[in-house]
C-alpha cells in the first residue's frame, strides 16, 4: 500500500517558534531577577553613602566650629596679651588665662578625637603650633612683667607670633577644605550610585514590559496551537470512524463472496464424482479461498488494535499469562512444552490487547520448536525505574529453531514470514499485531535470536499510562 | 418421544444462496420440516403478523422456530428481533439467530434481547447438514415447544 508522505504542517513549524519564545521568556526572567538584585544592592550602597556623607558633613560642621573656637580663643588671648603689653594692667591676665586654657583644652580634646583618623598628623601639627603660640605669648607677657614694654615689643616685632597665627589659620582652613572635599566626594559617589539605581529601575521596568509582551505572544500562540490540536483531534476521530466503517464493511461484504465460493466448492467436492485432476483443481481453489478468508480476518484483527482499543486499566500480567496458558493447554500438552513463568507486575494497559500479545508470543514460541526437542519457554520480567517513566521489560524466550538476527525487522512486518506455507502454518500477522499493541501502549519490542539456539522477545511497557 | 409433526421453520435471510443451501441441508438431514423463507425484517414481521402479501388465510402458518439472520436490508435482524419480543402474540416463538457474524457484541446483544440460541453459519456443507440435524433433533425431538394457538 502506497503511503503519501505529507509536508510538515504549519502546526509543526509554529511549535518550533513557540519553543524559542519560551527560551527568551526564561532568559528575560533571569535577567530581570539579576537586574533587580543588582539595583537593590546599588540602592543600599547609595543609601549608605548618603547617610555616611550626611553624618560626615554634620561631623565636619561641628569640628569646624570647634576649630574656629580654638582660633577665636587664641585671638581672645592675643588681644588680652596685647592689652597687657600696652597697659601693664593685671586685669588683662584673667581673660588671657581663660582664652589660652580654653584653647588648650579644646586642642587636647580634638587631638584625642582625631587620634585614629587621617587628620591625626595635621591636628598634632596644629596642636604644636597652638602650644608654640601660647608659649610665645607667655614669653612676651613674662618679658613685659620683668623687663618692661620695649623688651616685650621687640619679641612681638619679630612677627614670630604673627606667623604662628597665620600658620594656624592656614592649617585650620586647609583642614576645613579637606573635610568638605571628602564629604563632597562621598556625596558625589552616593549620587552616582543613586543614578545607577534609577537606571536599574528603569531597565527593570522596560524588561518587565518586554516580558509581558512576550508572554502575550506566547499565550496567543498557545491558544492558536490548542485550537489546531482540537481540529486535528476531530479529524483523527473522523478518520478513525471511517476506518471502523471500512473494517466492518470488509468484514461482512468482502467475506461474503468468499464464503459462497467455499460453500459451493465444498458441495461440489463432497457430492460430485470428479476426475482426479478436477478434484485437485477444486481443492486448490478451495484452499486459496480459505487462505483469503484467513488473510482478511487477520487484517481485521490488525486494524482492530486501534479501532477496538479499550481504555487503560490496571491489569495483572501474571493473571493474563496464566489465562493464555490455560487457553493453550491442549497445544502445550500436545508438544510437551514446559512453560516457566517468573514474577510479573501489574501495569496500566488494555487487558484484551495484552492477552493477544502474550497469546501471539507464546504460540510462536510453541509453534517454532525443534522437532526432536521439547519446547521450553521461560517468561520473566525486570522493572526498570527511571526519572522519566518506570518501565517493565518482559522477556519471552524459547529453545526453538531461532532465526537469523538480520531478519529482526522483517518478522514484525505484517504478512512477512520466514518460512513457506507448508512448513509452518500462519499468515505472518502475529508479531505485527504484537508490535502494534506495544506501540499503542507506548513501549518497544525487540527480538534476539540465533539459528538453532532459540529466540528471545523482549517487550518493554510503561507501568503507568498517561490517559 | 413426541411424534414429529412437520413443524414450520421460518428462515429470515436476505442471501438467496444461503436460503438455498439451508433448504438443501434440511433435505439431506432428512428432517421432515416445512421451510418457509423471507428476505428481510419487514417481510418477517409481515409474515408473522399475517399482513400484506401474507394476509391470505393459510399463507403464513405459524412457525415453530425462527432462524434469523442479523444483517438484512430494509429492516435487519436486530430490529425485527426487538419487535417480535415486544409483541405478546409472537414473543413465545423460539428464535435462533443464524448469522455470519462472530462479533461478540452481536452475540451479547442478541441474548440480551432474548434469543434462544446464537449460531454462526458454518462454511462447509457438511457442517451445515450437521447443524440442521442438531437443530431439528434438539428443537423438535428433545425440547417441548408451546402448543400452537389457533
Amino acid at each position: 500500500m502506497l503511503i503519501r508522505l505529507q509536508r510538515p504542517s504549519r502546526l509543526a513549524l509554529d511549535v518550533d517558534h513557540g519553543v524559542l519564545h519560551e527560551k527568551y521568556l526564561y532568559l528575560g526572567l533571569l535577567a530581570l531577577v539579576v537586574l533587580n538584585l543588582t539595583t537593590a544592592v546599588i540602592s543600599v550602597a547609595s543609601l549608605r553613602n548618603f547617610t555616611q556623607a550626611r553624618d560626615q558633613a554634620r561631623q565636619s560642621i561641628t569640628t569646624n566650629i570647634e576649630f574656629a573656637d580654638v582660633y577665636s580663643d587664641l585671638r581672645d588671648a592675643e588681644s588680652a596679651q596685647r592689652g597687657y603689653l600696652i597697659t601693664g594692667n593685671q586685669d588683662y591676665l584673667t581673660p588671657y588665662a581663660s582664652g589660652t586654657s580654653k584653647a588648650q583644652q579644646l586642642m587636647t580634646r580634638l587631638r584625642r578625637e582625631f587620634q585614629h583618623t587621617t587628620y591625626n598628623q595635621e591636628i598634632s601639627q596644629i596642636s604644636t603650633l597652638t602650644d608654640q603660640k601660647i608659649g610665645e605669648m607667655n614669653h612676651t607677657l613674662a618679658l613685659r612683667k620683668t623687663q618692661g614694654f620695649s623688651a616685650a615689643v621687640a619679641v612681638v616685632n619679630t612677627n614670630y607670633g604673627l606667623d604662628l597665627m597665620h600658620n594656624i589659620q592656614a592649617k585650620l582652613a586647609s583642614m576645613e577644605n579637606e573635610t568638605n572635599a571628602s564629604t563632597a566626594q562621598r556625596d558625589a559617589r552616593a549620587n552616582r550610585y543613586a543614578l545607577a539605581a534609577y537606571g536599574g529601575l528603569a531597565a527593570s521596568f522596560a524588561l518587565t514590559l518586554g516580558l509581558i509582551y512576550f508572554l502575550r505572544r506566547i499565550f496567543r500562540r498557545l491558544r492558536f496551537q490548542s485550537s489546531q490540536l482540537e481540529i486535528a483531534n476531530e479529524e483523527l476521530g473522523r478518520s478513525n470512524r471511517e476506518l471502523q466503517d471500512f473494517a466492518s464493511v470488509a468484514s461482512h461484504d468482502l467475506q461474503e463472496p468468499l464464503r459462497k465460493i467455499q460453500a459451493f466448492g465444498d458441495r461440489l467436492a463432497t457430492t460430485s464424482h470428479l476426475e482426479p485432476d478436477t478434484q485437485v483443481y477444486l481443492d486448490r481453489m478451495l484452499d486459496a479461498a480459505s487462505r483469503m478468508r484467513i488473510l482478511i480476518e487477520d487484517l481485521l484483527t490488525y486494524s482492530r488494535v486501534t479501532t477496538k482499543a479499550k481504555p487503560f486499566r490496571r491489569v495483572s500480567l501474571k493473571r493474563i499469562v496464566q489465562e493464555v496458558l490455560s487457553d493453550m493447554e491442549i497445544r502445550i500438552e500436545e508438544t510437551g512444552a514446559v512453560v516457566t513463568v517468573g514474577r510479573l507486575p501489574s501495569i496500566e494497559a488494555d487487558a484484551t490487547q495484552i492477552r493477544q500479545l502474550f497469546q501471539n508470543l507464546i504460540s510462536n514460541a510453541v509453534k517454532f520448536h525443534k522437532t526432536d526437542v521439547k519446547p521450553s519457554i521461560k517468561i520473566h520480567s525486570k522493572i526498570d525505574r527511571s526519572d522519566i517513566q518506570d518501565m517493565v521489560a518482559i522477556t519471552v524466550e524459547d529453545n526453538g529453531i531461532g532465526f537469523d538476527q538480520k531478519y529482526t525487522d522483517r518478522i514484525f512486518t505484517i504478512f512477512q514470514r520466514l518460512h513457506g506455507r507448508n512448513e509452518y502454518e500462519g499468515t505472518g500477522i502475529g508479531l505485527a499485531v504484537v508490535r502494534k499493541i506495544v506501540e499503542r501502549h507506548g513501549g518497544t519490542v525487540v527480538a534476539e535470536s540465533e539459528i538453532g539456539k532459540g529466540s528471545r522477545f523482549i517487550v518493554t511497557l510503561p507501568i503507568k499510562q498517561q490517559q | 418421544m413426541v411424534e414429529a409433526t412437520p413443524v414450520v421453520i421460518l428462515m429470515a435471510d436476505d442471501d438467496e444462496d444461503d436460503r438455498m443451501l439451508a433448504q438443501d441441508a434440511l433435505k439431506e438431514s432428512h428432517l421432515m420440516n416445512d421451510l418457509r423463507t423471507v428476505g428481510d425484517g419487514e417481510e418477517l414481521l409481515e409474515y408473522l403478523q399475517r399482513r400484506g402479501k401474507y394476509s391470505e388465510e393459510g399463507s403464513a402458518p405459524r412457525p415453530g422456530i425462527i432462524l434469523l439472520d442479523l444483517n438484512m436490508p430494509r429492516k435487519d435482524g436486530r430490529e425485527a428481533l426487538k419487535e417480535i419480543k415486544a409483541d405478546a402474540e409472537l414473543r413465545d416463538i423460539p428464535i435462533v439467530v443464524f448469522t455470519t457474524s462472530q462479533a461478540e457484541e452481536d452475540i451479547y446483544r442478541s441474548y440480551k434481547l432474548g434469543v434462544n440460541s446464537f449460531i454462526t453459519k458454518p462454511v462447509t456443507f457438511e457442517s451445515l447438514i450437521q447443524v440442521m440435524q442438531t437443530l431439528g433433533k434438539y428443537w423438535f425431538e428433545v425440547v417441548e415447544l408451546p402448543s400452537k394457538k389457533q
